[in-house]
Order: structure tokens, then sequence, then C-alpha cells
């Protein structure tokens, strides 16, 4: 599956594709499991402490991955549960659904996974997932200061990404 | 032809208790994997049930070979579920061919898929989750519905199949008239009622499918 387009950031944002939906939360992760960014902008329950609940979630979703790659009815050829994938291998998910909320998930070749929990009845959101992975590129990667591997600190990232994500609820 | 790969009964457990695979489907989906055919999308009338109707005429290849295919996967279907069933394994019909799972692997993904249920509670940002009801692949689509005792009916489908949650309400409304009534039926146990079986092979069939969606 092409996964890049072009190599700076789209030019205008994706339109967005529904409105009144508030966006609940984001997720950024590396591919060792640390999270790099965790930003919450409408979440009424709190069920977990932060820390367990980021691995409860990279849990949650190294074992969708491993599930979907094993259930993949037009590969023949399947590795076996529990094996670590490497990204872009075997069929990956990009959302899931519940009653309560939805969500988008994106994982790019170099292993970082973008997850946005939405509203349900949000629509397809993975151009806007390889747009924010587009800000991630520019004001996180490109900044010589920062160290991969360790949560981001970036003003203009935050700031960015929140007006975005504003923007598309 | 309705575009469902194959379906899944889990019990409150999170055992499985129920493996169908819709293998005509599957045969003619794989079926340019082992011999070169054109890829099913190209030919839309392949995907039908009927084997009266459904050779393409516009297609230049002998009629024979998709015919034959068929009929030898499901051959070998009858001969790999008749030992199945010799050997006492009774409802889980899948002999690790390409592009199934063997038993062993189906029980995995079962109770995996229970357990990512349960997770995917856990994470809501708001009260009153029920678990995953649609989880979107790149190749295919899973449809889960829970009752409320927690039997989970979950089947795999191609992306963008319409009318799955109203199928899958059927198969629990079939469920609940032939295999909970059955009075032989142990609970919780894997399910190995022929009606069941004969009712959800005729409701996967593309023209039920297009009806439970009114």
């Amino acid at each position: 599956m092409q996964f890049f387009g072009g190599s700076e950031i789209s030019p205008s944002p994706p339109v967005p594709t529904a409105s009144g939906n508030n966006a609940h939360m984001m997720y950024v992760f590396n591919r060792n499991g640390v999270c790099l960014l965790y930003k919450e902008w409408n979440r009424p329950l709190h069920t977990l402490n932060p820390q367990q609940d980021h691995k409860l979630m990279f849990g949650l979703l190294f074992s969708l991955k491993s599930l979907t790659a094993k259930m993949d009815p037009t590969n023949a050829d399947k590795g076996n549960l529990g094996v670590p994938q490497l990204p872009g291998q075997g069929c990956s998910f990009h959302s899931f659904r519940t009653n309560t909320y939805k969500l988008s998930f994106m994982e790019t070749p170099s292993g970082i996974k973008i997850i946005l929990v939405t509203h349900p009845k949000t629509g397809d959101l993975r151009e806007s997932l390889k747009y924010i992975y587009g800000l991630y590129v520019e004001y996180v990667v490109k900044n010589p200061i920062y160290s991969p591997g360790s949560p981001i600190k970036s003003e203009l990232f935050n700031t960015a990404v929140d007006q975005y994500v504003r923007s598309i609820s | 032809m309705a575009a469902i790969y194959s379906l899944y009964i889990i019990n409150k457990s999170g055992g499985l208790i129920f493996y169908k695979v819709n293998h005509l489907f599957l045969a003619l989906h794989l079926a340019p994997v082992f011999y070169d055919l054109p890829s099913v999308e190209e030919n839309d009338d392949l995907i039908d049930a009927n084997f009266a109707g459904f050779i393409d005429s516009r297609r230049d290849r002998p009629k024979i070979e998709a015919l034959e295919i068929i009929s030898w996967t499901l051959i070998f279907d009858l001969i790999c579920s008749v030992v199945c069933v010799l050997v006492g394994f009774g409802k889980t019909q899948d002999c690790g061919t390409k592009g199934r799972m063997d038993t062993n692997d189906s029980l995995r993904v079962a109770s995996l898929w229970h357990s990512m249920h349960a997770i995917s509670q856990q994470l809501s940002p708001v009260n009153g989750c029920s678990g995953i009801e649609l989880l979107q692949a790149d190749t295919f689509d899973l449809h889960c519905f829970q009752s409320l005792p927690g039997t989970k009916f979950f089947v795999v489908c191609e992306p963008g199949t319409p009318h799955m949650e109203s199928l899958l309400r059927y198969v629990y409304e079939l469920y609940t008239d032939y295999v909970l009534k059955n009075p032989f039926y142990e609970i919780e146990m894997p399910i190995r009622c022929e009606l069941f079986d004969i009712n959800l092979t005729q409701a996967v069939q593309s023209d039920r499918v297009a009806l439970l969606g009114r």
C-alpha cells in the first residue's frame, strides 16, 4: 500500500469529514512502545493511571495487528499469532468502532503509531492521520534538539496538532 | 453472493463454539493464486453461488476450469470434513489448507478477540462502552455483535459489505431457536446442531442478506 505521496506536509489539510464531533484523545507511540505524545480534549472517564493506560493501548494495538495479520482471508501465507510484525508486513487494521468511540490508527514504516480517538460517527480519518504525521516530521523529526525516543515537548507541534484536530472535530 | 469469509461464535468465557468458513467464496478468491485465472474483482459474475449461471461467457477460457476448481475444492472439503467427523472434531470444518486457519489457530484467534473486546471497553473515554462493533482492516471488515449474556457473534467479510449487523442479529435469532432451545445441547459447548447449520448456510447467501437489510 502506497504510504508516501510527497515529502512535505501537503499544502492544505484534508477537508473535515463531519461537523460537531469532538475528538477525545490522541496518542503517538514509537516502535518500542514509548508514548511520545498524549493529548486529551474530552475524556470524562479515566479507568487507569496514565502509564497503565499507555501500556494497555499499545498492547491492544499490538495484539490487534497480530490478529488482523492472522485473520487476513486473502493472504495464504501467514505468520503465527504473537510474532511481532514489521510495520507494513501483513494486513493491518486502520480503525475500529465501539458504541461510544471510534479509534483510528496509522502506523508508519518507521514504526511510529498515531492513534486518534473520536466520536463514533466520525468518517475515515486516514488522510488526517497522514497530515498529522506530516506535522510530526516537520516539527519534531527535523528539530535538531529533539532526541528520538523521548516524549515530544515541542510547543509548535502541540499547537499545530491542537488546532488541526479541533478543526476536524 | 454475499461477500462473507467466515463466521465465529464465542461463548461468554471466550471459547470458540462455532466456526464456519464460506468455502465457495474463499475458493473463488484464492483460485487466481493457484490457477492462472483473472482476479475475482474483474469478473463479478464469478461471485455467484449458483453453478448454472455463473461462468462469465466473456472470458475466453474454457468453461470447465472454474467449475473444476470449485468442485475439487468442495470434494476435498467433503473428504476433510468426513475425516474430521470420524476423528471427532465435529463442527470445526477446516483442515489447514491455504487461506484458512486450522483448528488451533481459530481457537486462538477467538480467545484473542474475546480479550481485545474486553480491553477496548476499558480504554473508552466515556461510560457505557460495550466493546468493539466494527473493525476495519485493509482487506477485510469484522463485524461483532455481543448478546446480553455475553455470547459474541462475529463475521469476517469484504470491506464495505452492507447489512452485516442485521445478519448478525438474525444469526443470534437462529442460535436461540435451534441451539438454545435444543434440549440435548449443553450450554457453552461446541455447537453440533444440523438445523442451525442448514439455516445459517441459507442465511449467508446473497438474496437473504439483501432481504435482511430492509
